[in-house]
C-alpha cells in the first residue's frame, strides 16, 4: 500500500500557511455556532428532563405531567450564554409495540442526526428486556454503517439512582454544601443493576462497539483489537469489565488508559437530584462525540450546572419520612429540622 | 447495612477520590477532542491549500494551534 506523503510545515509558505490557519479558523467557528443536538431516549417518567437540565443547564419542567408523545419531539432553546440547544425527546422504544417502517425510518434518521444520544433507563426498572429487543428490531432496518454510527454513539444511563433505597445514601457534609455518596452495600447494589443493563443493552452491540480514550504518549500496547496511534487508543469491540480486567492485569502500568476505555461503555447509575456520577457521564459523553461536535459542546460547558455537591439546604428537603413518636405525640426525626 | 464509621470513612475516601479523578478525566477528555477535532480540520485545509491529500506533521498542527490560541 503507497504511503501518504507527511507534509512538515516547512514545506508550506507562509500565504499558504495563513490559508490553512484562516480556513481551520472558519470551519470551527462555523461548527460551534451550530446548535448542539441531543437525543435523548427513554419511557415516561424516567427522568430525563430532569437529567437534561443538570447536564446542560436548561430549564425543562419536570414531574410527569406530559402526555406520552409517539413522535419524536423537537425542542430548542437557548443555553445561558446564547447557543442554541436542540434536544429531541424520544418517545420509548417500549412504549410502542407496533412500530410502523415509516416511524422506524423517522426514529433512526433522529439518532443519525444527533450529536449526543442518551438512553434513560429507570434504575428500578425491570423490562429493559422489551426496549432492547426494539431497539435490535430498530437498528435492523439500518444500513451497517448507520447501525454502527448509532450504537457508537449511544450513552446508557441508569436515571434515578437516588431511589434504589435500601441500603442507604450517606451525605458527605462539608460546611454548607455536601456529596451524596452510596453506602457500601448500595454500591454493590448498583454495580449489580449496572452489570444486567450492561449485558442487556451494550453486550449484544460487541460487534458494533469501540472504544476511545486519549494516549498521553506512553502507552504502545498492539494486539488484534487493541490500537493506537500519537492521540488515541482504541479498542475494537465491547471493552467490558472482564476485558478490563484482562489488559489491566497484563499491562498494569496502562491501568488508567484501560480504566478510561472502561468508561465508553459502562451503564452508569446517575441521580440528577443527588448530582450522582454526573462528571462520569459526562466523559462518557464526550469519548462519543464526532469529529466536530465537541466545538458545539464546548459552547455549552460553561453553562452546566454543577455536576457534583448539594447545598445543605436542598438536601434536608430530600428526606422522605419523618418519625411521630406516637406516645409523645412529638416528632422524634424530623431531617428538616436538625439542627447541623 | 453500614457496618460502622470506618466503613462510612472509607466510602466517602474512595468516592471524593472517584470524584476529583472525573472532574480531571472530563478536562482531559475535552481537550483531546479539541485537539484531535483541530488535527482533522487542519488535514483537510492542507490537502485544499496544497491540492493533495497527504499526512501533515505534529508541527504542521501546533502552529495552527498556537495561532488559533493567540487570535
Amino acid at each position: 500500500m503507497a504511503r501518504t506523503e507527511l507534509i512538515s510545515v516547512d514545506a508550506l509558505d507562509e500565504h499558504q500557511l495563513d490559508r490553512v490557519r484562516q480556513s481551520v479558523r472558519r470551519e470551527r467557528d462555523t461548527e460551534a455556532n451550530k446548535a448542539l443536538s441531543v437525543a435523548i431516549m427513554g419511557q415516561s417518567g424516567v427522568g430525563k428532563s430532569s437529567l437534561l437540565n443538570v447536564l446542560f443547564g436548561t430549564h425543562f419542567p419536570v414531574g410527569d405531567v406530559k402526555p406520552a408523545t409517539r413522535e419524536p419531539q423537537a425542542i430548542s432553546v437557548p443555553s445561558n450564554s446564547g447557543h442554541t440547544l436542540t434536544f429531541w425527546d424520544m418517545p420509548g422504544l417500549g412504549d410502542s409495540e407496533d412500530l410502523d417502517a415509516g416511524y422506524r425510518a423517522m426514529y433512526l434518521e433522529k439518532l443519525a442526526e444527533c450529536d449526543v444520544v442518551i438512553w434513560a433507563m429507570h434504575a428500578d426498572s425491570r423490562c429493559t428486556d422489551r426496549e432492547a429487543r426494539h431497539l435490535r428490531r430498530l437498528l435492523d432496518d439500518a444500513d451497517p454503517g448507520a447501525r454502527r454510527r448509532i450504537v457508537g454513539k449511544v450513552t446508557h444511563v441508569l436515571t434515578k439512582a437516588d431511589l434504589l433505597t435500601p441500603p442507604p445514601w450517606i451525605f458527605d457534609m462539608r460546611g454548607e454544601r455536601g456529596s451524596f455518596v452510596p453506602s457500601r452495600p448500595l454500591a454493590g447494589r448498583m454495580e449489580v443493576k449496572a452489570a444486567h443493563f450492561e449485558q442487556m443493552v451494550v453486550e449484544p452491540w460487541g460487534d458494533l462497539l469501540s472504544a476511545h480514550t486519549y494516549n498521553n504518549g506512553e502507552f504502545a500496547v498492539r494486539d488484534d483489537r487493541l490500537g493506537f496511534d500519537r492521540q488515541t487508543v482504541t479498542y475494537r469491540g465491547h471493552f467490558s469489565r472482564e476485558v478490563c480486567e484482562r489488559y489491566t492485569a497484563a499491562h498494569p502500568e496502562h491501568a488508567d488508559v484501560f480504566s478510561r476505555l472502561r468508561d465508553n461503555h459502562r451503564v452508569l447509575p446517575c441521580s440528577a437530584l443527588f448530582r450522582f456520577n454526573l462528571a462520569a457521564l459526562m466523559v462518557n459523553v464526550v469519548n462519543k462525540l464526532g469529529p466536530t461536535a465537541i466545538f458545539r459542546f464546548q459552547r455549552v460547558l460553561d453553562d452546566v450546572a454543577e455536576l457534583a455537591g448539594v447545598p445543605v439546604s436542598a438536601m434536608r428537603e430530600y428526606g422522605n419520612f419523618l418519625v411521630w413518636d406516637g406516645i409523645r405525640g412529638t416528632r422524634a426525626f424530623d431531617l428538616s429540622q436538625l439542627p447541623f | 447495612m453500614i457496618e460502622d464509621d470506618d466503613d462510612i470513612t472509607r466510602a466517602v475516601e474512595a468516592r471524593r477520590r472517584e470524584d476529583t479523578e472525573y472532574v480531571a478525566r472530563l478536562d482531559d477528555a475535552v481537550q483531546h477532542r479539541d485537539e484531535t477535532a483541530i488535527e482533522h480540520l487542519v488535514r483537510n485545509a492542507v490537502a485544499r491549500v496544497v491540492g493533495r491529500v497527504a499526512d501533515v506533521g505534529f508541527d504542521v498542527v501546533r502552529n495552527i494551534w498556537n495561532w488559533l490560541v493567540s487570535h
